[in-house]
């Protein structure tokens, strides 16, 4: 993963560059379509370490192993406070699983950083929460899992 | 010719290159070891009946007052964001036209960059979605209260306000620019009508760059069919920046029975994540 990265790096410019040419806005909320790429989906499974719960956006950090065991923190940005907790997930939810094991399900940003727009969270108590709007578009009309 | 073309190959075989490299480094970086495509679940989502006849205040005007949700359920949800219930008109029963720009306006929304589309957007940037965009371009509940004299308008999103007199007077006299303008009401029948000018530059009338001039002229209309419902419609005139006037699809508000709560936008993330993105791809701008 590392050398990929270093692969990559050099020539991070020029293909955000190609990305930026091509991709024309299909506009959701808050640019979530220039920043994440709704065609991937990712389950992230770590240690929910903090958390914003503010407006705009509510943010959350978990900490994860890759596949080198090596720890690494992600970033997730969810919907807004309000339009969460009128989903139905408060902020209870977040501050009684600080420090707990979580599954969060994102979408990945494009810059290749560890951070992602999320749609759920697994808590440790088995709940999975909605925390933002479906992002992810792969899967036609969704459905199921809840 | 052929150099534009390379280019666009080059920019072309880029975006793959991104996509598998992405899409690799995002399996390898997954904590869980699993990409999945699970679904997100089924939308909690349903209309709300009419409801009987809308409430009438003393002197016999439909009672706008109440705390309204854009569509049809009267309350928010996100996993019900793509349904046809949340939704404030079916594009596919009553259309709306695009901006009718005039060549020099569509040239200037059209050479916006994505990204820069996305920082100028007020809600990136945080800015006041001012009018009409309070209703076209809100996903938040807002609340009217109806006195005798005056419609307010009350917006969760930005914890802004406007207050419209209702008794028909004019316009004053060169009003300063305003993000909600300057707004003044008379009923014709069972609708309001409130006529605004003098609006700040700044909004943008929806999600993708519809700017506007300083002679922008709006007209909404608002009426309520039923208890349950509130229809908004509205018709922007603006003769620097478009060909003739534009009058949106009739967008349905329903009731809902919470109160409003406080959304300061603040401290938003995305606007610095897109300016680096854009420093990356565009080169810094000043």
């Amino acid at each position: 993963m590392k050398a990929m990265l270093k692969g990559i790096l050099p020539f991070a410019p020029l293909l955000l560059l190609g990305l930026a040419a091509n991709v024309r806005p299909v506009f959701a909320h808050h640019g979530f379509q220039a920043e994440y790429d709704g065609s991937k989906v990712l389950y992230i499974t770590g240690t929910l370490t903090k958390f914003e719960w503010e407006n705009p956006h509510a943010y959350f950090w978990v900490e994860a192993k890759d596949d080198s065991g090596k720890v690494i923190t992600w970033v997730f940005e969810g919907a807004s406070p309000i339009a969460v907790k009128r989903t139905g997930t408060v902020r209870a939810d977040f501050t009684a699983n600080v420090g707990k094991s979580v599954t969060v399900r994102a979408i990945p940003g494009r810059d290749g950083t560890t951070k992602g727009a999320a749609e759920t969270i697994k808590l440790a108590d088995g709940r999975e929460v909605v925390v933002g709007g479906k992002r992810f578009s792969g899967e036609g009309k969704g459905g199921g899992e809840n | 010719m052929n150099r534009r073309l390379a280019i666009q190959v080059f920019m072309a075989m880029s975006f793959f290159a991104v996509g598998y490299l992405f899409s690799g480094s995002a399996k390898a970086q997954n904590g869980a070891g699993q990409v999945s495509v699970a679904g997100f679940g089924k939308p909690n989502a349903k209309s709300l009946p009419p409801g009987g006849p809308a409430p009438r205040t003393a002197d016999g005007h439909p009672d706008l007052s109440g705390v309204w949700f854009p569509g049809k359920m009267g309350r928010e949800d996100l996993t019900a964001e793509a349904s046809p219930e949340r939704q404030q008109f079916d594009p596919k029963v009553t259309p709306e036209e695009k901006p009718p720009y005039q060549p020099w306006a569509a040239d200037k929304v059209k050479k916006l960059s994505t990204l820069d589309a996305e920082i100028l957007r007020p809600s990136v940037n945080c800015m006041p979605r001012g009018v009409p965009g309070m209703f076209i371009t809100n996903p938040y509940p807002t609340e009217l209260v109806l006195t005798k004299t005056e419609l307010i308008q009350l917006n969760e999103l930005n914890n802004n306000f406007r207050i419209i007199p209702t008794d028909g007077r004019a316009h004053t006299k060169d009003p300063d620019p305003a993000f909600n303008g300057e707004g003044v009401a008379h009923w014709e029948g069972d609708t309001l009508v409130i006529d605004t000018i003098a609006i700040d530059e700044r909004t943008w009338n929806n999600f993708v760059g519809w700017f506007h001039s300083d002679q922008e002229h709006v007209v909404e209309r608002i009426s309520r069919p039923s208890m349950n419902y509130l229809t908004y419609q509205v018709t922007i005139e603006d003769p620097k920046v478009l060909t003739k006037p534009w009058t949106s699809a009739r967008r349905t508000w329903s009731l809902g029975h919470e109160a409003l709560q406080e959304y300061y936008c603040t401290n938003n993330r995305e606007e610095e994540a897109l300016k680096a993105l854009r420093d990356l791809t565009e080169g810094p701008k000043k």
